[in-house]
């Protein structure tokens, strides 16, 4: 049976690691508030834009040509982005969109690349034998959107240069606090997300021209779409990172009641001997004086 | 409500002004427009400049933007921008660093700089310093 000394040293190495789990499951929870309020605001952006885009979109203004919107007739190349955090100690999160990237890949027939957003794991991601193209690996912790405009810029630039010919998001969808599900959405070319409407509700000017606040339009619309992917993996991450901070939390409570436990009972056992051995040498020694 | 036309500056990472004003001229990409009350419905192109707002009380404000779209419907003025900056809020060394930088890359004809983003960046630089020189111009 092991000493007294070295279960009070384990107890005490064990309260430390739940003090650290407990302080890591509290920050989680608050980059998640913030991230999330982020979320608000990207909402009533998209909702303009699509009152916009319903407008821009209807009647005799339908069929303007835009570069990002119209399908490639041959998909030469695709390109898969992938998110995933910027350290571990969040459960599956990583590993599980990891996963799902490799089968999108391994599935694809057409040659594709891949571009990671996220500092996790450089090694795991060379030895899963992904194309990486590039990665962003300065995204922090609760990004503004001047983190996500380089990565929107990038992407475009490789659609428009013929790098790409169809672009994907991977990341982990947030369904709830406890479910994040791995996903995909297709980023170029881009399927615009407008109010159905038969005829413009107002008589517009366009100024310049409609085919320019299109393009405008269209740009801020991908802009805004990887901004709002990237802030959705970010809740998944701080929303993974907290459920699995809470359990590794809760397993440490149970190993320092087991090790309470075991530590009682040790010292039970030795104050037990002690007290035998006392009485023994007491007999022992009134014997000796009969 | 008081009586005016509302402005609204929205980028996707949140709404940077959102006031009732007199008159607000937008910096379209064909030049600036004027917009007073009443003014006809329109959707234009927002390029790289400074929206200058002016409220009822007589005081001017001036807003940086990029890349973008104006909404004008019924005395409201809706933007959806790249970015958005307040001139107070500017960073007047660092827009003008950002210039220099630009100038630079644009110079230097035979580096492997993107022009035309580096003549975006220029044209960013200058924006946002033409909107703190009309804010202390007053």
């Amino acid at each position: 049976m092991a000493n007294m000394r070295e279960i009070r040293a384990r107890i005490k190495s064990v309260k430390n690691t739940q003090q650290i789990t407990k302080t890591m499951k509290m920050v989680a929870s608050a980059k998640l508030r913030r991230t999330q309020k982020g979320l608000g605001g990207i909402r009533s952006f998209a909702e303009s834009s699509r009152h916009i885009l319903g407008e821009l979109l209807a009647g005799e203004n339908a069929g303007y040509e835009n570069q990002f919107l119209l399908p490639r007739s041959e998909i030469k190349r695709v390109c898969y982005v992938l998110f995933v955090g910027n350290r571990g100690l969040c459960g599956v999160y990583n590993h599980a969109v990891l996963r799902y990237a490799q089968e999108l890949v391994q599935a694809e027939t057409r040659p594709c690349t891949v571009v990671v957003c996220g500092s996790w794991g450089k090694d795991v991601i060379q030895q899963s034998g992904l194309p990486v193209q590039h990665t962003f690996d300065a995204v922090s912790d609760t990004p503004g959107m001047a983190e996500s405009l380089p990565v929107a810029d990038y992407l475009k630039r490789m659609y428009l240069s013929g790098e790409a010919d169809e672009i994907h998001l991977v990341y982990q969808q947030f369904r709830s606090a406890l479910q994040q599900v791995p996903g995909q959405v297709q980023l170029l070319p881009a399927q615009l997300d407008a109010e159905e409407r038969e005829e413009p509700a107002n008589d517009y000017i366009f100024e310049p021209d409609a085919r320019s606040v299109l393009e405008n339009m269209v740009q801020l619309y991908l802009n805004n779409m990887v901004f709002s992917v990237l802030l959705e993996a970010k809740v998944s991450e701080q929303a993974s990172r907290m459920a699995a901070m809470s359990a590794a939390t809760d397993a440490t409570g149970e190993l320092i009641s087991s090790l309470s436990l075991q530590l009682n009972r040790v010292r039970q056992a030795a104050i037990t001997t002690e007290i035998a051995e006392i009485v023994g040498g007491a007999n022992a020694l009134k014997k000796a004086k009969k | 409500m008081k009586d005016g036309i509302h402005l609204e500056i929205a980028t996707a990472g949140g709404s940077v002004y959102d006031d009732m004003v007199s008159y607000v001229e937008l910096p379209f990409s064909g030049g600036s427009v004027g917009v007073l009350k009443d003014h006809a419905p329109m959707l234009g192109a927002i390029e790289d400049g400074v929206v200058t707002a002016r409220k009822e009380d007589g005081t001017t404000e001036f807003v940086a933007v990029d890349l973008g779209v104006a909404n004008i419907v019924h005395n409201e003025v809706t933007l959806l921008v790249r970015t958005a900056e307040r001139a107070e809020n500017i960073d007047l060394p660092r827009a003008e660093a950002a210039e220099h930088r630009a100038r630079e890359r644009l110079a230097d004809k035979g580096g492997d700089w993107d022009m035309k983003r580096a003549q975006i960046a220029l044209h960013r630089a200058m924006a946002r310093q033409a909107a703190v020189r009309m804010m202390k111009g007053r």
